[in-house]
């Protein structure tokens, strides 16, 4: 297959040019209209995109709602305002360090500074931000926005105070704008199909398996974080030099509201979902503002109260969320229309399966390992070791203690007692994501997929998250889909796939970080004979195509016997007994903890 | 001495205000993982239900000038039934949306309430004089207190009390106890979704409408945010004290007002218009080293 560079760059650049575009469109239409007022409204709509799309980096790829993001569109504004007032009327209301306060720096360069300050704000802030999860990271963007409110709104040598600071050159117009919104457009778009874009969409599907991929989850957020900060400086600076003043207030809740209604009607999950919003929120608002102005319909006035505009976003809000929660995109992209073009853009042919680098010897040990949860012992002194080269059983009746082994070995539960050594290296209580990194994957019993993403997607994030670039890991994960005969399903949503093929790309994603070990909790729950047939061969191929050690939990004994070289037995978290499949069947002791101690003396 | 009691008594009494408004956030999202940023505006609304409705610059006592025990059950219904309305219009057809669309669904109510108010009675702020007699000092030994604090402290410690009585002794608290568990069991076994949540926003409605008015005594303002200072300390209140955890929103609460008036009472005077942002930094500080909060709860937590 060929494929031609200039095509792939179309492609890369398909949605940021068609927006881009309708912007323009937009702009030359209105502009050509020479209403001042009209013009006003599409340079404010156009700064607005500016800032909607800034938060759209953070909050459509992390999945966490962010509300202290004006703090960064503030520090940029004031910024900018330090930078380039005229020294003159500084001295009225500033009181600055001399550098400041004695000159007027030129516009570019100080909008570049600016912007840049914003950024390290959002980095400083987001340190502890990018730890919290969910609600509560949201809630905490709530205590940036009072901090930094505050401390500004009592800054008076600084930002006047809680006044308003006027006399900000003016040089934003609508073009001016524009250029700005694109570059915002572009910079989300080289961010959201980066690694580091990718890694962050599968954190906001499912955390977990995310940092199973070996993807720092925290350092991701705080990358989206920093550059989504930066943008709302961008935008923060233009309002400045679009309005000629500045007030602390217009950075607090209810442009924040604004901001994030844009968002959330247009669907937060798309950067188009970004644009459209402003788009129709923009328009809407500015009908509404002229309802207010009063409006001239066939000779007679219409004119309404004062705070109809807020009133009316708020309730298409409600109502956006209430019939369609998901945007008015729904959070999909704009499509690429040229389907038959789709293959030469994607990457060229894959090479075969990746060898795991590394010593082929090294070996995986549990040494005494017991976990205790409060005073009750899930596990109590278990010790195993497994080799690159085979598969290696772990079973036991239900609550034995293997999803806990499992836990301990990928490092999502800390052994009370006990060590895990990976080649001869102590890893015991190492973070998830490490030991992801350090060769070690798994599956889960809830499969885990990141689910609004497509087949090859996932496998890409593991392969991302084991240290590839973009362009090679989506090489391996054509290679590993092509070697489990999956390829046809590569671009369907994981979310649309059948229980059993779901679990198939689980395996498949734990091999795409090219681990030396993977562990795989129960891959044949729930699967009919036929597949697990193939599952067990698929399962016996691994260790020799991959020079990847296999531990299989699983409770299908044909699965276990069929794929396993050696077995090792646990019952209430002790070991019962470790030996090949033939010597494990008849042993009394196994059966005894599957059936009973009455079908021992049955059996024998 | 004076001075340590007073700071005591001061804490105690801010803290009580932000537990009793964490605690109606802190209900509703242990049950349906709704953070409802418009709790707030729910204080507002008590508050403003005391005054003649019109944008006129000063304002006319209506239900305010009733006897005491009139205003308490009128306000309180007042609440209690706006609580019930924005649950059954905005949030119940949201009822199994993800936790972030719901925030947002709250913001959104929240924006369009306070908006609604700026329409009724206009933007300004407005001075209203509601039991006067509560700004009295009194004497506890040598210490002089004001009698409101006290009094705001003890309805918080009533409420609580009655709260807990509530939760543990009926039927109907056992019920949102079992909910806020686990829902969807909950709802298997029997546990009528609908009525659980209407009265946990009435409860909740009714912690809004006591808030409203020991406020409105203490700030004597009604202005149309009011209630967003409290809803944002309340926030962070349920956050540190770790999601869903009834227990963890008073206490978090407690914890938010103690550092207020710690910070109050450190800060040089010059710094002091700075507390608020002490007081947010210090919660980003707490939840660095505890992300999950305080108090933490298994069912909030992920099973690997």
């Amino acid at each position: 297959m060929r494929t031609d560079p200039a095509l792939a760059m179309v492609r890369y650049f398909w949605e940021p040019t068609v927006l881009a575009l309708c912007l323009l469109i937009i702009t030359a239409l209105v502009v050509s209209t020479g209403s001042t007022v009209l013009t006003f409204t599409v340079t404010n709509a156009l700064i607005q995109a500016v800032l909607v799309i800034g938060l759209y980096i953070f909050i459509g790829n992390s999945g966490i709602l962010a509300f202290g993001h004006m703090t960064y569109a503030m520090i940029g504004a004031y910024a900018a305002a330090w930078l380039t007032l005229d020294p003159f009327k500084k001295s009225f209301a500033l009181s600055l360090p001399s550098v400041l306060a004695d000159n007027a720096f030129p516009s570019f360069p100080s909008a570049i500074a600016a912007a840049l300050l914003a950024g390290i704000a959002a980095f400083i802030t987001g340190v502890p931000l990018a730890r919290l999860t969910g609600i509560s990271a949201s809630i905490a963007t709530f205590a940036v926005l009072v901090i930094f409110n505050t401390l500004y709104s009592n800054w008076d040598s600084w930002t006047f105070g809680a006044s308003t600071l006027v006399g900000i050159p003016i040089y934003v117009t609508a073009w001016v704008a524009l250029a700005w919104a694109t570059v915002a457009l572009v910079a989300a778009t080289i961010h959201q199909k980066s690694r580091f874009g990718l890694a962050l969409r599968a954190a906001r599907e499912n955390e977990i398996a995310a940092k199973v991929s070996g993807i720092n989850v925290p350092q991701q957020r705080l990358i989206a974080f920093t550059v989504s900060g930066l943008f709302m400086g961008v935008g923060g600076v233009l309002q400045a030099h679009f309005l000629g003043s500045i007030a602390v207030s217009g950075f607090w809740i209810s442009s924040t509201f604004i901001a994030l209604a844009m968002l959330i009607i247009g669907g937060q999950r798309s950067l188009s979902g970004a644009v459209v919003g402003t788009i129709v929120v923009s328009a809407l608002l500015e009908f509404l503002r002229q309802l207010e102005v009063g409006m001239q319909v066939g000779g007679t006035t219409i004119q309404m109260r004062q705070g109809l505009r807020e009133l009316g976003i708020a309730l298409l809000m409600l109502v956006i969320l209430i019939i369609r929660n998901a945007g008015i995109t729904g959070g999909r992209e704009i499509p690429w229309p040229f389907r038959r073009l789709h293959r030469l853009c994607a990457a060229a042919t894959a090479p075969p399966v990746p060898d795991t680098a590394g010593d082929p010897a090294m070996t995986l040990e549990a040494r005494n390992i017991s976990v205790r949860f409060g005073g009750l012992p899930a596990i109590s002194g278990v010790s195993f070791a497994m080799r690159r080269d085979e598969v290696f059983g772990l079973i036991g009746p239900n609550g034995a203690g293997k999803t806990t082994m499992v836990n301990v070995l990928t490092g999502f539960e800390k052994p009370t007692e006990g060590a895990v050594i990976l080649g001869g290296v102590d890893v015991t209580g190492r973070e998830p994501h490490v030991l992801g990194r350090m060769g070690l994957a798994r599956t889960f019993q809830a499969v885990r997929l990141f689910r609004d993403m497509t087949v090859i997607e996932n496998l890409e994030v593991a392969a991302v998250g084991a240290g590839l670039t973009r362009h090679a890991a989506r090489q391996r994960a054509q290679s590993i889909l092509e070697w489990m005969r999956f390829e046809e399903k590569a671009y369907a949503r994981a979310e649309t796939l059948p229980y059993g093929d779901e679990r198939r790309v689980g395996i498949a994603r734990a091999l795409a970080t090219a681990p030396r070990f993977a562990f795989l909790d129960e891959p044949a729950a729930g699967m009919s004979d036929a597949e697990c047939d193939e599952l067990m061969a698929l399962i016996a191929r691994i260790p020799a195509s991959f020079g990847c050690g296999v531990l299989l939990i699983e409770h299908n004994m044909r699965v276990i016997m069929g794929a396993c070289h050696r077995i090792h037995v646990i019952d209430s978290g002790r070991t019962i007994v470790e030996d090949t499949p033939q010597k494990i069947q008849n042993n009394p002791e196994v059966i005894r903890a599957y059936l009973g101690s009455k079908s021992v003396k049955a059996h024998a | 001495m004076q001075n340590v009691i007073q700071n005591v008594v001061d804490a105690l009494s801010l803290g009580s205000l932000f537990a009793l408004t964490a605690l109606g956030i802190g209900l509703i999202f242990g049950i349906m993982r709704l953070i409802n940023f418009a709790h707030g505006d729910l204080i507002t609304i008590g508050a403003y239900a005391l005054i003649v409705p019109s944008s006129a610059v000063d304002a006319t006592m209506y239900i305010g000038d009733w006897p005491a025990p009139a205003i308490i059950v009128a306000i309180s219904a007042i609440v209690i039934v706006f609580a019930v309305i924005c649950e059954r219009l905005a949030f119940r057809p949201l009822r199994n949306a993800n936790p972030s669309v719901l925030l947002i669904a709250s913001f959104a109510l929240s924006f369009f309430l306070q908006n609604a108010i700026i329409m009724i009675y206009g933007g300004r702020p407005k001075g209203v004089n509601l039991w006067p007699e509560l700004g009295n000092a009194i004497f506890v030994g040598r210490v002089r207190l004001q009698l409101l604090q006290l009094v705001i402290i003890g309805m918080t410690m009533l409420l609580l009390a009655l709260l807990a009585l509530f939760l543990r002794r009926t039927h109907i608290g056992r019920q949102m106890r079992a909910a806020s568990e686990d829902f969807m069991m909950a709802r298997f076994l029997g546990v009528r979704a609908n009525r659980v949540i209407a009265v946990a926003f009435a409860i909740s409605g009714f912690l809004a409408a006591v808030v409203a008015m020991l406020y409105v005594v203490q700030s004597g303002n009604l202005t149309r945010n009011m209630g967003v200072p409290l809803v944002l300390a309340a926030f962070v209140a349920t956050v540190i004290g770790g999601m869903g955890s009834l227990v963890g929103a008073v206490l978090g609460g407690f914890i938010v007002g103690a550092a207020s008036v710690f910070f109050q009472v450190i800060l040089p005077p010059e710094m002091r218009l700075n507390r608020d942002a002490c007081v947010f930094a210090l919660i980003l500080v707490i939840l660095l080293l505890r992300p999950s909060g305080l108090i933490k709860l298994k069912a909030v937590e992920e099973r690997v």
